[in-house]
């Protein structure tokens, strides 16, 4: 880690730049006093914060650009609205859970960082679905069940009056293949098509909330655009996350002074979810653009890369999903945040039902096939279009752009620190 | 306040002996109430006493605490338990038992003088506790040098595990500690105390030490053997003690000069005896000469110890035989006592058959012949059957015999072997063959009868059997033979007692031995004792001892007629009666004796081992763990003077009748090393802030020079960090003291180091909330303290440097890192370690951070009746508060017991005083040693010699300490027997013991003003250590002076002043009312006097405590119980319009209802209290949605929570912590905690945002700050410079204020501003200071006689201060402060009259012409001028006011014309006093 000045100079020097660059210059800012407990609405958020600074010095990813978790936190509690939405340091945040071992308070900052990404997410959604989804229980199995019942009507409706099958043809007959996979690019396109839309407004709107006033050239966002990329492919930012080495150590630590761990050890859990993220990525772009090539009727032998990759993805889908299903699962409920187990469950299912067609289909289960199918597109379209776009799925974007958006941001302020109240990095 | 039952108790217990169980029992017992002060320590003082400076005044912590340690040693009627545990309370308020059990002290309080010469000569070093640390002190100690009682106690837990081990009990860890510190001539001492014999023991000793040795579990035992060794080849010609005794007409016989047999005469000789030893052999020293080989054993060191015997007066014949040479019945004849120790030489027959062959013999009998003859040849192959350290013994000398082949055949195996294992493995070295699992079935002879083999058989190990061992069993059929020319066996010996003859009646045991009583050693001869190997059977040499230590003990009882039995288990065996703790031992392995090579020594008799190097034996040493603590070494009693040491000292029980219980047990520092992060405990230079105190502390571990532990740097860089074990989540408190502490210690280390030393300060909130702290933190800045406001989780070591690097975030929100030379942890204060017992001892709750529970309204009080607690105990807090509530408690205990007062204290009784008017001077002078604090610079004798010569000097002499007990009595002796009329001692230091010689002065019916002191220690013997002869003569110097005064000492007379038992209170608010109860329940008369129309001041507005207590409830009850109280009366609307008098004696002008009434009274509180700033700032007054937290208060109790807008707004510090009023009005940080938390509860959807500078929620009050932040209270905090602004916007109010994490402007819609306004002094406190000549501060409040120690006393006497008028406070510190007020006026009160110093300003009438000089300068305007006619003309003068005069001297000094002197330093003394000093000599 690099920090800043050693010298010794007071904390705060007047004259000197004391706030990081990252960070726009608001000269003054309505305090809305709504604003925490519109963040508690998402989860847990402690506030009997002291300022004491010492979960950031905890945090490895602080540095000297940008402080974690206070600076964000503290926004939230001081009910700085405009700031808390133009920050990006919470995803920044990869969720290690250094900072709830070190607060002397145990006011828990990694579950308050939680809370504040998906408050976040909420605010970048202009529909406001994501927001009353995130918040609340009822909004998020309604939204899935709602989809749910489309699909299922869809299904229903297209087998009826599309196909003409009757309903002797369901019930007895061994139905050909042909009614399934051609027939159904289209209709996964359009499954696809919603939540590219909502998200590219997503992202949209987090542009504007979180560049909007600083009025960066546009250059230095081609100069960056490299960085989501890497951060989508590499999830470089979580490997910069501590040394599981060193948090076990801190872990035992805390045990040894008899208290309880707040926060639950993942080993090489970038690993995991990297995989995760590969696979689910994989999948997506598989079913998405190469939809003939994948879901064709033709049955390829077990080392044809068609084959393989599924498997490799879906066996990444399983392995991360079961994990983080089992873990979650075992978290008291009290501590457990909302909904945390529909997304792992769903993709779980996902992944499941998509194995039990594939084995129904090779072995020539023409009907079992399509029941199959049908439950397994049951699952996946109404997590695609509720999750992506709505969800906590939404991170896939939110996190790479806030990366992104923060490189810019560094890089306009290294270029042109008089410009939009930016101000230099501290070059070390 | 209980009714009055049965009358109470007049005694009250205090627990513990800090500055508030000090204030409590001084207050207690100067108002009439024996006190008896239990500490768990070993001396009172406290934390206060550790400590370097007070803030905020800088003052010597010490300096101002010594006058009261020693007030409270003097005290009378207080008793101090020290080394005190409460073991259990009975009983109810008014007539509690107490049970507290003494731990023993090991050192007679009565007897100790306290000159530590006894702590100069202890070789034991620990940690010491006082310094935390950071220095050592010994196993005999003081915590501090003005400790009381000043006496020293030991760390002594009773046997180590090696001297119990031991059968003669050796102080083991006492030599070892000294052979450790190179004290080899002293180890010797310890050693020779208890074995006569220890040359010998440390050569062949089996040492039962070793295997109980601690260090076993580690590594090694310690080689006490071979110290032993070391120390006696060091002194090769060392002698026995010198006996003191004088000799006794009385001999002993005693049979066999064996270690038992000398071992007797030994002890006998010491008891002044005249033993005389019969040897059967030509040599003495039985088995160890005749069983023992050279190589082991050098003969020259044999003779030389039994020569010491002889040296001793110890008579030893050599072959004479019992029952050949002489006979039991001659000897009972010859002696008063016979005892014997013939021991065991015959070796047992090993009952095979062929063993009378020639070749085959005993193995006492070869070793005999060797040692006693000469070396002799048995033949090239030997073998040595047996398994015994005889079997070795007999080996190794058969090889050096010149056997060629020598095979020990043994019939179990190597693990089995009795014989030490290092005496198999040296054997072993030098060639020795073994032969297992082998028992000798019969030996096979040449036909000449010559020995040629041993036929075996082959066993294998069995079952366990009686000896714990496996039991060979034979295997059949496995018949085999050893060739050999010679045989050996050794299994074992038997006394020879058929030599003695079983006539005379001597029982027999069945094993052939001797009987004897195990306890005494009677046999069943009267006067005939037995013991040793003749008794037991073979043993070892210290087994021997043993029995001849026992058998001296029997024979002296026996010739004295007494009691044979009893008492003797306190010989021993002693059990080990505790755990070490060997955790964080370091590894060491034993030091290995260095012994001749294996080749080289198996030819030659030369001894094998050559001993430890002075090297190897301290290396040796010093792996001691020092498992007892105190070693045992005895020396503290042998330098001891006055014989204070006493070891056998018991843990005692006592019980106590006391009427109430005060409990001040104070706290425990934050055991720092929890919070491991921070690196105290890992990194050398992280120190807690208790031990900074002591580095900056003159008296403190490196003497007042700053240094850092790890290398003794010179520190250029400190941190502070603040809030460790504070304001976190278990202890979710705010210490209330570090802020201020690290704050003194910065500015200190500053003046130590000069103003360019970094000291930084992390922090979260400064919290200098007190009277003036304020001022002291700005001042703190102004000199350069850094304060960063942050809280760093991490401090690391930068490696290679013992530097320290602290990593923060600022409040620039960036992350710094900066490094330090030292890092100085704030630690918080934790509730005291024996809380838990307290509590379930005396039944009281805890509340849940361990704090003994209280409430705002009764703070001092438990939850169980008539049990008070005070200091931080209660809550975290500092000195005055504690010593506030110290008095507040006594105060209520007072008020308790009033009917008993008086009750148990006893008045002491003179004689009456003698009247030496006229008589010419006799001066008697006794010249201290002070042990050898003086003794040992000084040449006292010649001292006392000079002062014989001095002019009226008619008695001189020196003591060893003037100050014992018994030269006490001496003195009162002396001045009845020379008739002295003055009395000069030369000794130490006034300040402690002049109060204590005049005492004696009076006891022996002299006035005590005839006494003078001579300081030849401090002054004279301690500063000039290196100039012996010059300090002598500097001693001369001062005697002489001394002796000059004295000899013009008059006597003088205590004058009294009557005492008006009534009180006046000026104030009816809460401290006044609280005043006037507590005073008046104690059975004083008070007038109240309240310039408005109804009582309850302040408290008026107050509608919540934040505790749900009501205050309005209370307030009703306190006006209902101050208006219906007898004893009171309340003057309404009225003022006092004058005083007049003083202490005892004012008559004051009160005007009520425009009436004047004139009131007579002995006291004045003064509680006047404080008011609200009446501010404009922030639209103020302008705005009717700007209101003060008071009206906030108001209409949230009246009006409730429906008229809240949305959005409220607090701002702290208006009109506190500025320019025009420097202070911190301390309580609204609070109030505006828990007036959010209360609009939180009303509505709790109306928002709260707190503008704040510092938020200073000290002590409990912090978890309601965490509180309103949980429930979502926004606390903004601003720079000092950045005022938030409050403008109109849009109708509604707009707060604006930078947020200086972010540097920017935040702007708040605030429905309702709420102002936290200053607390500010009355204006008419100047007028009121004037009428009762006390001072105001700088800021108008009245200022008392002592920040810390004197919170509400005035330096103008009977005068005292509470509440408001103070300083702000809240209403439970008003509580306190006024009841506290009201003990130290009851103190007063409770006398018929003041005792005045003798020692006062006199007016010399005749020389004073009015001229005033003096009464200016009088610093406690005591002196006013008076105008009277004299001879028709009007003449001034002035008059002394005898109560205020305090006898400083101003007066004497300021006048021109000798017109006013203080008595007992008149100008004659004084002049006397120079022109000795000046005179030639």
């Amino acid at each position: 880690m690099q920090l800043a000045s050693s010298t010794p100079s007071p904390g705060s020097v007047a004259g000197e730049p004391a706030h990081s660059a990252t960070h726009a210059r608001l000269e003054s800012e309505w305090l809305d006093p709504t604003l925490l407990a519109d963040v508690r609405r998402h989860g847990r958020f402690d506030a009997h914060c002291l300022n004491c600074g010492g979960c950031s010095v905890a945090c490895e990813l602080s540095d000297e650009s940008l402080t974690l978790p206070r600076r964000p936190l503290r926004g939230v509690l001081l009910g700085l609205k405009a700031t808390t939405r133009a920050s990006l340091e919470p995803w920044v945040c990869h969720d290690c859970g250094d900072c709830a071992i070190a607060c002397p308070q145990k006011a828990n900052p990694a579950e308050s960082m939680r809370t504040l990404r998906r408050y976040l997410t909420g605010q970048y959604d202009f529909t406001g679905l994501s927001r009353r989804i995130l918040r609340s229980k009822a909004w998020h199995l309604g939204a899935l069940g709602v989809v749910f019942a489309i699909v299922l009507a869809l299904l229903v409706v297209y087998h009826l009056y599309w196909a003409e099958l009757t309903m002797t043809d369901f019930v007895g007959t061994a139905l050909p293949m042909e009614h399934m996979f051609p027939k159904i690019k289209y209709f996964t396109w359009i499954v696809y098509g919603i939540p590219l839309v909502f998200l590219t407004l997503h992202a949209w709107r987090m542009q504007r909330l979180t560049m909007g006033r600083l009025g960066v050239p546009l250059r230095h966002y081609f100069m960056e655009a490299w960085m989501i990329f890497v951060q989508v492919v590499t999830q470089k930012r979580m490997r910069q996350c501590p040394a599981e080495q060193r948090r076990q150590r801190a872990l035992e630590l805390f045990k040894s002074e008899g208290k309880e761990a707040g926060v639950h050890l993942v080993p090489r859990r970038w690993i995991k979810h990297w995989l995760m993220a590969a696979g689910t990525m994989a999948m997506l772009v598989i079913t998405g653009l190469f939809l003939a090539w994948f879901q064709t009727d033709a049955v390829h032998a077990w080392y044809h890369p068609q084959r393989l990759l599924g498997y490799v993805a879906t066996a990444c889908i399983l392995w991360a999903t079961t994990d983080i299903l089992v873990r979650r699962a075992r978290t008291p409920r009290a501590e457990r945040r909302p909904n945390a187990l529909a997304m792992p469950l769903l993709l779980w299912l996902t992944a499941v039902s998509g194995i039990v067609v594939h084995v129904v289909r090779v072995l020539g289960l023409e009907l079992t096939t399509h029941y199959a199918y049908a439950a397994h597109l049951l699952i996946t379209v109404p997590m695609v279009v509720v999750e992506l776009p709505f969800g906590e799925w939404a991170h896939m974007i939110d996190r790479p752009l806030a990366l992104y958006f923060h490189a810019v941001r560094l890089r306009a302020a290294a270029e042109q620190p008089s410009e939009a109240g930016l101000v230099p990095v501290h070059t070390s | 306040m209980i009714a009055p039952r049965t009358p109470p108790v007049g005694a009250a217990l205090v627990v513990g002996g800090g500055v508030g169980g000090i204030q409590a029992a001084l207050d207690l017992a100067s108002a009439g109430i024996k006190v008896y002060l239990a500490e768990q320590k070993s001396g009172v003082g406290g934390v206060m006493a550790e400590l370097d400076k007070t803030f905020p005044t800088n003052d010597c912590a010490m300096c101002t605490m010594a006058p009261r340690l020693a007030e409270l040693a003097r005290h009378k009627d207080i008793e101090i338990i020290t080394l005190a545990d409460i073991e259990q309370v009975e009983g109810s308020a008014g007539d509690f038992d107490v049970t507290l059990r003494k731990r023993a002290r090991f050192v007679d309080e009565s007897k100790c003088t306290g000159c530590a010469a006894c702590a100069e000569v202890c070789p034991v070093e620990l940690p010491s506790a006082f310094d935390h640390g950071l220095s050592t002190r010994r196993a005999i100690y003081r915590p501090y040098p003005q400790v009381v009682p000043n006496v020293f106690a030991i760390s002594r837990l009773g046997v180590s595990p090696c001297q119990g081990a031991c059968p003669i009990h050796q102080s083991a860890q006492g030599y070892v500690t000294l052979i450790a510190q190179g004290r080899f001539e002293e180890a010797l001492q310890v050693i020779l105390r208890d074995n006569p014999l220890p040359s010998i023991c440390g050569r062949v000793c089996t040492h039962p030490c070793t295997a109980a040795c601690t260090r076993c579990s580690i590594d090694d035992a310690v080689n006490m053997p071979a110290l032993k060794r070391f120390v006696t080849d060091q002194f090769p010609g060392y002698e026995l003690p010198k006996v003191t005794v004088a000799d006794r007409p009385e001999t002993v016989g005693i049979v066999g000069a064996g270690p038992a047999g000398l071992m007797c005469a030994w002890q006998l000789r010491q008891q002044g005896y005249r033993p005389v030893i019969y040897e059967s052999l030509p040599v003495a020293g039985g088995m160890l000469a005749a069983g023992i080989p050279e190589f082991r054993l050098p003969r020259e060191v044999l003779t030389a110890e039994i020569s010491r015997f002889t040296n001793a007066g110890i008579d030893i014949q050599l072959n004479t035989r019992l029952g050949r040479d002489v006979t039991l019945d001659e000897l009972r004849e010859r002696h008063a006592a016979v005892f014997l120790a013939i021991g065991a030489h015959v070796e047992r027959a090993l009952g095979v058959p062929g063993e009378h062959h020639a070749g085959v013999l005993g193995g006492v009998e070869f070793l005999r012949r060797v040692n006693l003859e000469g070396p002799f040849a048995l033949g090239k192959r030997v073998l040595v059957i047996g398994g015994g350290n005889s079997a070795l013994d007999a080996a190794r000398t058969a090889r050096r015999c010149g056997a060629e082949q020598v095979t020990i055949v043994y019939r179990r195996t190597r693990a089995e072997m009795p014989a030490d294992p290092r005496e198999v493995e040296a054997a072993e070295n030098e060639g020795i063959a073994m032969e297992f699992l082998a028992a000798p079935v019969r030996f096979l002879a040449s036909d000449s009868g010559q020995v040629t083999a041993l036929e075996c058989q082959r066993m294998r190990l069995g079952k366990p059997d009686a000896s714990g061992r496996p039991a060979p069993e034979p295997i059949p059929n496995s018949l085999f033979p050893i060739a050999c020319d010679a045989a050996v066996y050794t299994i074992g010996q038997s006394p020879d007692i058929a030599g003695l003859g079983v006539v005379n009646g001597l029982e027999k045991s069945g094993r052939g031995a001797l009987r004897a009583d195990a306890a005494t050693l009677e046999t069943s001869l009267p006067g005939v004792f037995a013991g040793g190997d003749c008794v037991t059977g073979p043993d070892v040499v210290v087994t021997a001892m043993l029995a001849g230590k026992k058998a001296a003990i029997s024979i002296d009882r026996w010739i004295n007629k007494r009691g044979l039995r009893e008492g003797r288990e306190y010989e021993g065996p002693f059990k080990t009666a505790y755990t070490v703790d060997t955790a964080g031992v370091l590894m060491k392995r034993e030091v290995n004796p260095p012994a001749l090579e294996a080749l080289e020594r198996s030819a030659t008799f030369a001894e094998v081992h050559t001993g430890y190097t002075e090297e190897q034996a301290r290396a040796e040493a010093s792996r001691c763990v020092g498992c007892a603590v105190c070693c045992d070494c005895q020396l503290c009693a042998s330098v001891c003077g006055v014989n204070a040491i006493d070891y056998l000292q018991q843990d005692t029980r006592r019980h106590l009748k006391v009427g109430a219980v005060i409990l001040a047990p104070g706290f425990e520092p934050f055991d720092a090393s929890k919070k491991k992060d921070l690196g105290y405990g890992r990194f050398a230079n992280v120190v807690t802030s208790v031990q900074f105190e002591r580095i900056l502390s003159a008296s403190g571990p490196y003497g007042g020079h700053v240094a850092r532990p790890g290398d003794r740097k010179t520190p250029q860089r400190v941190a502070f960090v603040q809030c460790v074990g504070s304001r976190d989540h278990e202890r979710d408190y705010c210490s209330s003291v570090c802020c201020m502490y690290a704050t003194k210690e910065a500015l200190i280390a500053k003046e130590h180091l000069g103003a360019e030393l970094q000291t930084d300060i992390y922090f979260m909130d400064a919290r200098a909330f007190g009277k003036c702290f304020e001022a002291y933190y700005q001042r703190a800045q102004a000199q350069g303290v850094n304060y960063i406001r942050s809280r760093p989780p991490v401090v690391e070591e930068v490696a290679g440097t013992g530097d320290l690097r602290v990593r923060y975030v600022g409040d620039d929100d960036l992350m710094h890192a900066r490094e330090y030379d030292l890092v100085v942890l704030s630690v918080g204060l934790t509730p005291p370690a024996s809380a838990q017992t307290l509590a379930r001892t005396f039944g009281f709750d805890l509340d849940r951070f361990g704090f003994c529970k209280t409430s705002r309204l009764a703070p001092f009080e438990t939850t169980r009746e008539g049990v008070f607690a005070c200091g931080p105990f209660t809550e975290p807090k500092d000195i005055p508060e504690t010593v506030m509530e110290a008095s507040a408690a006594a105060s209520r205990v007072l008020a308790m017991l009033g009917p008993a007062r008086g009750t148990l204290i006893a008045p002491t009784e003179y004689p009456p005083e003698r009247d030496v008017a006229g008589q010419p001077p006799r001066v008697g002078v006794f010249v201290c040693h002070c042990g050898t604090n003086i003794g040992g610079v000084v040449n006292v004798p010649s001292v006392a010699e000079y002062a014989r010569t001095l002019p009226s000097v008619v008695y001189a002499e020196d003591n060893l300490y003037t100050c014992s007990t018994d030269t006490q009595e001496r003195i009162k002796q002396l001045i009845v027997e020379q008739d002295l009329n003055r009395v000069v001692v030369a000794s130490c230091t006034p300040r402690t013991h002049e109060p204590l010689f005049r005492n004696t002065c009076r006891e022996a019916g002299l006035n005590p003003y005839l006494f003078e002191m001579a300081n030849i220690r401090d002054q004279c013997s301690w500063v000039h250590m290196g100039q012996p002869e010059r300090a002598t003569e500097k001693a001369r110097d001062l005697l002489r002076m001394a002796v000059a005064k004295a000899r013009l000492l008059e006597p003088l007379q205590h004058g009294h002043a009557p005492v008006t038992k009534a009180a006046l209170v000026i104030g009816g608010g809460l401290s006044g009312m609280v005043a006037s109860l507590d005073l008046a329940e104690q059975g004083y008369e008070v007038c109240l006097v309240e310039r408005e129309k109804q009582l309850g001041g302040n408290l008026r507005r107050l509608y919540d405590l934040g505790t749900g207590e009501d205050p309005q409830a209370a307030l009703q009850g306190l006006e209902t119980r101050v208006l219906g109280h007898s004893r009171i009366r309340v003057l309404r609307s009225a003022q006092v319009l004058h005083v007049d008098g003083s202490v005892g004696s004012f008559e004051s002008s009160l005007s009520p209802n425009g009436a004047v009434e004139r009131f007579r009274h002995g006291v004045v509180v003064v509680a006047t209290g404080a008011e609200e700033l009446n501010t404009s700032e922030h639209l103020h007054g302008q705005d009717h949605r700007v209101i003060t937290q008071l009206e906030l208060e108001h209409r949230l109790a009246k009006s409730g929570g429906a008229w809240l807008p949305p959005t409220v707004v607090m701002i702290q510090c208006v009109g506190s912590r500025c320019a025009e009023r420097p202070y911190c009005s301390r309580v609204c940080c609070g109030q505006a905690v828990k007036n959010a938390l209360r609009i939180k509860q009303l509505s709790p959807n109306t928002h709260v945002v707190v503008l704040y500078r510092d938020l200073r929620t000290y002590g409990l009050r912090e978890s309601a700050y965490t509180e309103a932040r949980k429930l979502g209270v926004v606390f903004l905090r601003h720079d000092d410079a950045d005022r938030p602004v409050v403008q109109g916007h849009n109708g509604a109010l707009k707060v604006t204020v930078r947020d200086p994490q972010r540097a920017h402007d935040v702007a708040i819609e605030a429905g309702l501003v709420v102002l936290s306004v200053a607390t500010v002094p009355r204006d008419d406190n100047t007028a009121l200071a004037q009428l009762l000549k006390v001072p105001l501060n700088s800021e108008g409040f009245f200022l008392e006689a002592h920040m810390k120690l004197r919170p509400v006393d005035f330096a103008t006497d009977g005068v005292f201060v509470a509440g408001l008028a103070h300083s702000a406070k809240a209403v439970d510190e008003s509580i306190v402060q006024a009841a506290s007020a009201a003990a130290r006026a009851a103190g007063i009160l409770s006398k018929d009259a003041i005792e005045l110093e003798g020692t006062l300003s006199q007016v010399v009438r005749e020389k004073c012409d009015g001229c005033a000089y003096c009464v200016d300068t009088c610093p406690y305007q005591a002196i006013t001028l008076i105008e009277h006619a004299h001879d028709g003309v009007v003449k001034k003068i002035v008059e002394v006011n005898e109560t205020l005069c305090k006898g400083c001297g101003t007066c004497q000094a300021t006048c021109p014309k000798q017109g006013i002197y203080v008595r007992g330093f008149t100008p004659d003394q004084l002049a006397a006093q120079v022109n000795a000093a000046l005179e030639p000599v």
